[in-house]
């Protein structure tokens, strides 16, 4: 799942689940998102490559002022996990071993070739598709010092 | 500052280690790379392999802590409770088993938190425990500071700061080892959790651990506790047992622990220090980069091939067996024997050419011991610098090509030294199915270091294309036969998460130690099998069946794989062991006898064989004999299919004939 803030109305719906695909001529094969609350269409960066060479060329989109999981948090961007969405409970039981539980402020050291978070003195890698599950809130730098 | 190091000496109440002697043990238990093996060397003088990458005890170890009056057992990582994987169930199986005298929880003085979770877990079995906050000249340079006497207080069991791979903290930790204290502190769970641990206790009959600690195993699922009721199927009313049982109680269990992790850790730090920066974690930063980290997978491919391909494989053996077994030592045991041994079977027997001197101990001492020495130098370099996960993270896309991840790495990298070590590693796998697939993958196409040392002395010294085409052959038989059984197997492919230690020179004495450790356990394994094979040969070879058997194997040999008729003995010795097969066909290949066709051919063949006998036992005893059976029974006609079709086609293009 990959969480999308609307850029027109600012709402946040799921990336993944297709909306409108069905009347639309390009056939849901996209890497577009429309969002359910206006139809205002979105590109998923996460699932395009050249989007996402020129969208970082063009200036850094991805810092956005409100993450929403782990996967959409820029690098070095520091969060505060709120829960964890849709996981598998042996998932979560790995991550909440290793420290990265809800309340838990982490920092998002890389998303390629895999997500890394450091909680604690600890970095953990984990694979994008659990980091896009890991919810997050956004938490000012001074709080990073928790870290 | 209040350093580990200094303030553990307060903690500990008994200045003194007795000198008794006890049926109990003493285990060590941890998460996983933080020390425990290197402490468990400190404390019993046992040489344990050691390494920084999570996953490295795959046995339980025990050895007699001397000092402490009693053996002392090293016990694989265990992140959590309820356990995971088989690696993790290994240790609670010895709470469950061992009778115990105490614990020895080794945390890492730097990551409290993650540690007083495990801690909190333990002090449920209710059997006297110490504390032992290794990496503390760790947690020392990124400015934590904590107040261990107070946390002792908290805990009410001893704690002690300790740097074990300098031995700092030892002696104070033997001290404190010798006057366990069952832990004070309790977690105070929601009014809905007691009633269910009530619950549980009283369904359950007394076993063998704190009746609380079982109930709470239970209620979290834990596969040990979960059996040991399926064991007691009798004595327990199951469904009841499981109605009570639910995720909100599971989940409440877990937040209680953590929110007392929490408050103890909040207590005792006075800094919580700061995140590491410098060169150190540049460095870690920069090899995981999936650009600018590939010049380091290239380095260390590039570094081994040199070391061991190039100086172990070239260097040492024309060293070891051209002109000390060749020219100095054969020589004399040849006039030996035939001075004082008459009967000629017992003569070639022992000096013949399938003597158990001339081809035994040769190729087990002067061909294969420099390579083996090599790798596991060069491996043990890569273990300790922590880089290991690191190859992990950047080759999880490829394993994940073959329904595997990164996880698999470490197995598969240590399949490289040793494919039989490898498979025991496979049980820090997350599911059966990785552990199968792992298991498949080492035993059909993971060259070990004697043989890898054979095929890059061997083809490296043809050309760099007869290397790269082995190297194609060999990795896309491997993608491929993993990409299908991954859709073959039931079951999903496991998500992979992976603590990353910090990058760490590597310190020259602990290498030194594994690397003796490593080849002394290999030349116990393959020396015997060296013997056997070449008294089995002899045997053949002697009765006339092994011209027979050359013969009747020519079809395959000379006519499917298109090679000389010379290599069919070599075959017939890689069914021991592939490396031994791997060095009969490198001396083939040094009088001349095969072409650099025939050489990628033999060397693609004889690496996709099963690797030898031990692995083969190895499989049955970890996965069982109907595996072991299936994997063996898949691989031999794999590596002769690929064999035969890549002969075709590199007879067809024109390569190397």
């Amino acid at each position: 799942m990959t969480m999308i803030q609307c850029q027109l109305c600012g709402e946040t719906f799921d990336g993944s689940a297709p909306i409108g695909c069905e009347s639309c001529p390009m056939g849901g094969s996209c890497t577009l998102a429309c969002c359910p609350n206006c139809g205002f269409t979105t590109v998923d960066v996460q699932r395009s490559g050249p989007a996402r060479l020129v969208a970082r060329l063009l200036g850094s989109p991805q810092r956005r002022p409100h993450a929403h999981t782990v996967a959409d948090t820029p690098r070095d961007g520091v969060v505060e996990v709120t829960g964890f969405s849709e996981m598998a409970s042996d998932s979560v039981a790995l991550l909440r071993a290793y420290g990265l539980d809800i309340g838990r402020t982490v920092r998002v050291v890389q998303h390629r070739p895999m997500t890394i978070v450091e909680v604690d003195h600890t970095e953990v890698a984990l694979e994008r598709d659990l980091a896009s599950l890991i919810t997050v809130a956004a938490v000012n730098q001074s709080s990073a010092r928790d870290l | 500052m209040i350093q580990c190091a200094i303030v553990h000496h307060e903690s500990v109440s008994s200045p003194k280690a007795p000198n008794l002697v006890c049926d109990e043990s003493i285990l060590l238990v941890g998460h996983p790379n933080v020390g425990k093996s290197t402490l468990f060397e400190a404390l019993t003088g046992s040489r344990v392999i050691t390494a920084n990458y999570p996953g490295t005890t795959v046995e339980v170890t025990r050895a007699s802590g001397q000092r402490l009056g009693c053996d002392v057992i090293d016990s694989p990582g265990l992140l959590t409770l309820p356990s995971r994987g088989e690696d993790e169930q290994a240790t609670v199986h010895i709470l469950f088993q061992e009778p115990l005298r105490s614990i020895a929880q080794i945390g890492d003085a730097k990551n409290l938190r993650r540690t007083l979770l495990l801690t909190v877990e333990l002090a449920e079995f209710e059997i006297p425990m110490v504390l032992a906050l290794n990496m503390a000249d760790e947690a020392d340079q990124r400015g934590v500071e904590l107040d261990v006497s107070r946390l002792s207080e908290k805990l009410g069991i001893n704690v002690v700061g300790t740097t074990a791979h300098r031995k700092v903290g030892v002696p104070a930790l033997e001290s404190a080892m010798s006057a366990p204290r069952v832990p004070t502190c309790s977690v105070a769970y929601p009014l809905d959790v007691e009633e269910a641990v009530e619950t549980v206790m009283a369904l359950l009959p007394e076993g063998p651990v704190a009746s609380k600690a079982l109930a709470l195993m239970w209620l979290t699922g834990d596969p040990v506790a979960e059996r040991w009721v399926l064991d007691h199927a009798a004595e327990v009313d199951q469904p009841a047992l499981l109605g009570i049982r639910s995720s909100a109680i599971g989940d409440g269990i877990h937040e209680a622990r953590l929110a007392m992790a929490h408050v103890l850790t909040n207590d005792v730090t006075h800094s919580p220090g700061n995140v590491l920066s410098g060169a150190r974690a540049k460095l870690g930063r920069v090899t995981t980069h999936p650009v600018a980290g590939l010049p380091f997978v290239a380095l260390a491919l590039v570094g081994l091939y040199w070391f061991v391909g190039l100086f172990g494989a070239g260097t040492l053996v024309d060293l070891m067996e051209r002109q000390l077994f060749g020219e100095v030592i054969n020589p004399r045991v040849i006039t030996l024997v035939e001075q004082f041994i008459g009967f000629e079977l017992v003569r070639d027997a022992l000096i013949g050419e399938y003597g158990l001197w001339t081809m035994g101990i040769t190729y087990a001492f002067g061909l294969i011991l420099p390579i083996v020495a090599t790798f596991f130098i060069a491996f043990g370099v890569l273990e300790d610098s922590g880089y290991l996960p690191r190859l992990a993270v950047l080759t999880n896309r490829a394993f994940r090509a073959m329904g595997l991840n990164g996880k698999a790495v470490v197995p598969m990298v240590l399949g490289l030294g040793c494919v039989t070590m490898a498979t025991m590693t496979t049980r820090t796998l997350d599911s059966r199915r990785d552990r199968f697939l792992v298991t498949l993958l080492l035993a059909l196409g993971v060259p070990c270091s004697a043989q890898l040392g054979v095929v890059l002395g061997m083809l490296g010294g043809t050309s760099f294309v007869a290397l790269a085409l082995w190297g194609s052959v060999v990795l896309g038989v491997l993608l491929v036969v993993g990409w299908v059984a991954a859709r073959l197997m039931p079951g999903e492919r496991s998500a992979f998460v992976t603590e990353l230690p910090p990058m760490r020179l590597p310190a020259v004495r602990p290498i030194i130690v594994k690397t003796v450790a490593r080849v002394e356990w290999y030349l116990r394994e393959v020396v015997p099998l060296f013997l056997i094979g070449s008294a089995l040969l002899f045997v053949l070879d002697a009765t006339g069946l092994l011209a027979s058997l050359v013969e009747a194997s020519k079809p395959v040999v000379v006519g499917w794989l298109g090679l000389p008729p010379e290599a069919a003995a070599a075959f017939l010795m890689g069914f021991f062991r592939r490396d031994f097969g791997a060095a009969g066909l490198f001396v083939i290949a040094s009088a001349g006898l095969m072409t650099s066709t025939q050489m990628v051919v033999a060397m693609t063949t004889i690496t996709l064989f099963v690797p030898c006998v031990a692995s083969v036992l190895v499989i049955a005893k970890e996965r069982g004999w109907q595996v072991a059976a299936g994997v063996t029974g898949l691989v031999f006609p794999i590596a002769i299919g690929v064999g035969g079709v890549v002969s075709r086609v590199l007879g067809a293009v024109g390569w190397g004939s």
